[in-house]
């Protein structure tokens, strides 16, 4: 569940990611080689079925853009470590789809931009375009919304 | 990545890591509900057998059909003569007057059969004054046209440039050589699943040529484009599933998937094999059937979704039940490129037409059918199609 909500806009549709994860891994189950972890097969089940949604609805996508100007504040570093899930998904779900979507895949799940441009269908310079502006755009995010609400 | 980046992605892994939640406690009956709806989107066996069913029936049609056919055209009785009645009598008069002129050449038989090189042989010919007796030399004939004709009246264009001669064909060569038509076609495309007719209309345009195998009888190859757009229905009784989902107090969601619209361009390749199984005074009827290779270029898939989110309370004064529905839908665009993926599928096609009399109008129309062999698209869906079409002639 908590790869689903990584990547879902919100918790009914993380909910829906995993019940369509959940499916997939049931019809091909045959597939599934027993040698390896379980765990590991099923993550990227969940990881392909977000994907599969985000190509699904990217055309719905109102592609929201944001300035990347980060106001120089310092930065209370202390605090991230307290950032909880909720905070967590707070953050992300301020961001694009697609910025969100490269940040998790290259922070979280280690694919390489070369690997990201071939799932997404786009350049690797626009993939580390995007994380560069999620990186930034997330500062902005913890600033604005952590920071302040802790003052 | 500045120590902000680090530690926020290193934050994010380990939080996500540690994450447990709380396993839902209807998140298998929700499952299980979502592996049962997904039935009525497939086939059912019935379903598949009858989908499977008539195609192999409509298969092994085409097959006897086809056999049967090159098993006349071999077998046949020999009086069956391709080449028509009338052009018989038109072509016997010019058989004559190429007799008449193997005739008038008939002196060295290498000057007749290489009539091309007139010139050259013009020029190679011995005068008959200066040619040495008794070299290999037709002996001079008294009555011999080469004396009493110039050698330019031999050898002009019109004698020396002969076209073949149809009375030489042998039957059996006559048999085999095929007449050919080319038609432009076009037509309407309604499309149905395997159980259901679906709402919408397509077009279907290219170019079909015929080879008549015997008289009445045609092999018919072409290429054409198919743009399908239609719509199907999911089969989901909504009143019942509000009913179900407003039994008890609470507040509920759901959703229901609603109907789903397919925009198809592929391009068809057909073999068919048509009969005349009637003529009247301004045309011919016919039956044809084949087989239909389908390569899909373009598909988007467009899904409609129902969310219901109900809100059921009783009024503890009255105990009167009360319900509050919500709805609003929701549309997913699913769309490969041409190019991008393309796929294959076969049909089996039947037509019954009328073709005018080519003396009258080059037109024809047929009333079509296919039926699927194969699942085909990026959805797998089992679909056919039919309509009507119209052919013109163009040569």
């Amino acid at each position: 569940m908590s790869v689903a909500l990584r990547y879902a806009r919100s918790r009914e549709d993380a909910l829906e990611i995993l019940n369509d994860a959940f499916l997939k891994a049931f019809t091909h189950i045959d597939r599934y080689d027993s040698q390896r972890p379980f765990q590991t097969w099923f993550r990227r089940i969940v990881v392909n079925t977000a994907l599969d949604r985000y190509r699904t609805d990217r055309r719905h996508d109102p592609g929201v853009t944001f300035t990347d100007d980060v106001p120089e504040v310092a930065i209370d570093m202390a605090g991230i470590e307290h950032l909880d899930v909720d905070d967590i998904l707070y953050l992300f779900r301020q961001l694009p789809e697609h910025w969100k979507l490269v940040y998790n895949l290259f922070e979280v799940e280690g694919y390489t931009h070369e690997e990201i441009g071939q799932i997404l269908n786009i350049a690797p310079g626009t993939s580390r375009s995007h994380l560069t502006r999620a990186r930034h755009r997330l500062q902005a995010l913890y600033r604005e919304h952590i920071m302040e609400s802790r003052s | 990545m500045n120590p902000f980046d680090r530690q926020l992605a290193d934050r994010v892994r380990r939080a996500f890591d540690a994450y447990q939640e709380e396993p839902l406690a209807d998140g298998f009956a929700t499952l299980s509900e979502k592996m049962r709806a997904q039935d009525p989107t497939a086939p059912t066996i019935a379903g598949r057998i009858f989908a499977i069913g008539i195609p192999l029936a409509a298969a092994a049609s085409v097959i006897l059909a086809v056999g049967l056919t090159f098993w006349r055209t071999t077998t046949g009785p020999a009086s069956i003569d391709v080449v028509p009645r009338a052009q018989i009598q038109s072509e016997t008069p010019a058989a004559r007057s190429t007799s008449v002129e193997v005739a008038v050449v008939s002196q060295p038989s290498a000057v007749i059969q290489i009539p091309d090189l007139s010139s050259h042989l013009l020029a190679s010919l011995p005068e008959p004054e200066t040619e040495p007796e008794g070299i290999g030399a037709v002996p001079p004939q008294p009555d011999s046209v080469i004396d009493e004709t110039p050698p330019a009246v031999v050898f002009s264009p019109a004698n020396t440039i002969r076209k073949p001669d149809p009375v030489r064909v042998a039957p059996s060569n006559r048999r085999m050589a095929w007449n050919r038509r080319i038609e432009w076609v076009a037509g309407t495309v309604s499309s149905w699943s395997s159980d259901q007719m679906a709402n919408g209309i397509g077009y279907t345009a290219g170019m079909v040529g015929h080879m008549a195998a015997r008289q009445g009888v045609r092999v018919s190859v072409g290429a054409l484009v198919n743009h399908n757009r239609f719509v199907i229905d999911t089969d989901i009784d909504l009143a019942a599933r509000i009913q179900t989902l407003t039994e008890e107090v609470g507040v509920f969601s759901a959703t229901v998937p609603g109907g789903v619209e397919y925009d198809l361009m592929s391009i068809d390749l057909p073999v068919h094999v048509s009969v005349d199984i009637a003529q009247i005074r301004s045309g011919t009827f016919s039956l044809s059937t084949g087989m239909s290779a389908m390569w899909f270029i373009r598909q988007t898939f467009r899904d409609e979704t129902l969310l219901l989110n109900a809100t059921v309370t009783t009024n503890t004064d009255t105990g009167v039940k009360q319900t509050l529905i919500r709805t609003s839908s929701q549309t997913r665009t699913e769309s490969i490129r041409s190019l991008n993926r393309s796929e294959t599928a076969g049909y089996v096609h039947f037509a019954f037409g009328f073709t005018a009399h080519p003396d009258r109008l080059p037109i024809g129309v047929d009333l079509y059918a296919k039926f699927p062999v194969s699942d085909a698209t990026r959805r797998d869906i089992v679909y056919g199609m039919g309509g009507i079409t119209l052919r013109y002639r163009v040569r």
